[in-house]
């Protein structure tokens, strides 16, 4: 891990990374400085390796090549699964992620309140709709209150004034000198932010 | 510590929900010792000295159905990630898993030994020896559990594949829990010796198991 002027007040800073899916090289030569304030949007065709680069840049995934320094839990990371437990209610699921991220309680309350969670807090995941279990998996990563986000379709399944919650929210972290990246088809307006265009596998 | 705890119980809850599966367990235990003794017949003798080696394999039999619970779930709806990411040693992880499956899956079988030796005329003083090496031995069943079910992690409805992987490992853990079993239940020297082998295959599977398995969840999430 060598220390680069440029790389100074980063997050994550990754220079050059390649990364595999499968065995397959989908990803190659790409350089990101991830620090406060950034908000980055992946675009990219399917197979363009959106998902690919948010697990390397979570640290999830091994890079094929490339350096990436990351500072110690600089980040969260939400997939395509929602991690959402069928048989457990929302309340659980939230204080059991309260619990390993060691989270104070009032931060379940403002999770609860910004992703409007109220409606179903004690029904079990089973009963929860696409777009319901979506706002409960993004609980998770407010209660997380690592700085930089990494969200894969944040907002799938949801509906119009859920999505407009979920832009406002992601918008506030990166003011709040918070950071994400944000893989989606979905044409989100976060206001200012930068757009990374993925090609198809080279 | 506080976080490997919230892990552990909100495994064993929802070990014990709808679909979770620890009690079928139970019943799966129930139903083969059951079979075994259907199979074996009427002859009480022969029954009775059979019942340690029936009680355990029907034990290990169940645990290795339940293996592939263990992080198979976790790893499908995305929580596993979230888990590896949370900052504590992945082997911790691996090791605060195994055992809320010992706890959900192996316990309740131990308490319903007790029942099932009735039904196969344990006699007395053979129930002690029987209950201690199952209590000491069957850890390793879980640890081991574990790391198979981590080695199958990317393949789909592995439970087979799982129970191949860990018949190999878990055997030694039969041999001498039945050992151990019988020896005491003869008030025989050799009681105490085996009950220290089983207690160090446990303990062998706490020092090494965990490591390999947070390895090969690494590796099949990568």
């Amino acid at each position: 891990m060598d220390e680069r002027p440029a790389d100074a007040g980063r997050l994550i800073a990754a220079r050059d990374i390649a990364a595999q899916r499968g065995g397959r090289l989908v990803l190659s030569g790409v350089t990101l400085a991830i620090g406060p304030g950034d908000l980055f949007i992946l675009r990219g065709p399917n197979g363009a390796g959106k998902t690919t680069l948010l697990r390397t840049l979570a640290g999830l995934s091994q890079r094929a090549a490339g350096a990436l320094k990351r500072s110690d839990n600089a980040s969260v990371f939400l997939g395509h699964a929602d991690g959402v437990k069928a048989a457990l209610t929302a309340r659980e699921s939230l204080s059991f992620w309260r619990m390993i991220y060691s989270a104070p309680p009032a931060i379940i309350e403002r999770a609860i309140s910004r992703l409007n969670i109220f409606p179903f807090l004690d029904q079990r995941g089973a009963s929860l709709s696409a777009g319901q279990r979506r706002r409960l998996a993004l609980c998770r990563i407010v209660i997380s209150r690592r700085p930089v986000w990494l969200l894969d379709e944040p907002t799938s399944g949801m509906d119009a004034v859920s999505i407009r919650a979920v832009v406002d929210l992601i918008a506030e972290h990166c003011r709040d000198d918070g950071a994400a990246v944000v893989a989606t088809h979905e044409p989100l307006d976060f206001g200012p932010g930068r757009t990374i265009m993925l090609d198809e596998a080279a | 510590m506080k976080r490997l705890m919230a892990i552990f119980e909100r495994d064993v809850t929802l070990a014990f929900r709808t679909g979770g599966g620890a009690l079928n367990s139970v019943a799966f235990f129930a139903l083969t010792v059951v079979i075994f003794a259907l199979a074996i017949g009427p002859d009480r003798a022969r029954l009775s000295e059979s019942a340690a080696p029936i009680l355990w394999t029907a034990a290990t039999l169940a645990a290795m159905l339940s293996f592939d619970r263990i992080l198979q779930a976790d790893f499908e709806d995305g929580s596993l990630d979230a888990l590896i990411e949370s900052g504590d040693l992945l082997s911790l992880v691996a090791l605060a898993k195994a055992s809320a499956h010992w706890v959900s899956t192996l316990l309740p079988l131990i308490l319903a030994t007790p029942v099932l030796g009735l039904l196969l005329g344990l006699p007395a003083h053979a129930y002690f020896p029987l209950m201690a090496s199952m209590v000491i031995g069957t850890p390793a069943l879980s640890l081991f559990g574990a790391l198979a079910s981590a080695l199958a992690l990317s393949l789909r409805r592995a439970s087979m594949l799982i129970t191949i992987l860990t018949a190999p490992l878990l055997t030694p853990a039969i041999i001498f829990g039945v050992a151990a079993a019988n020896a005491g239940a003869r008030g025989d020297a050799l009681f105490g010796p085996a009950l220290m082998l089983l207690a160090a295959m446990t303990l062998f599977g706490v020092l090494v198991t965990p490591a390999a398995t947070a390895a090969a969840i690494r590796f099949n999430t990568d």
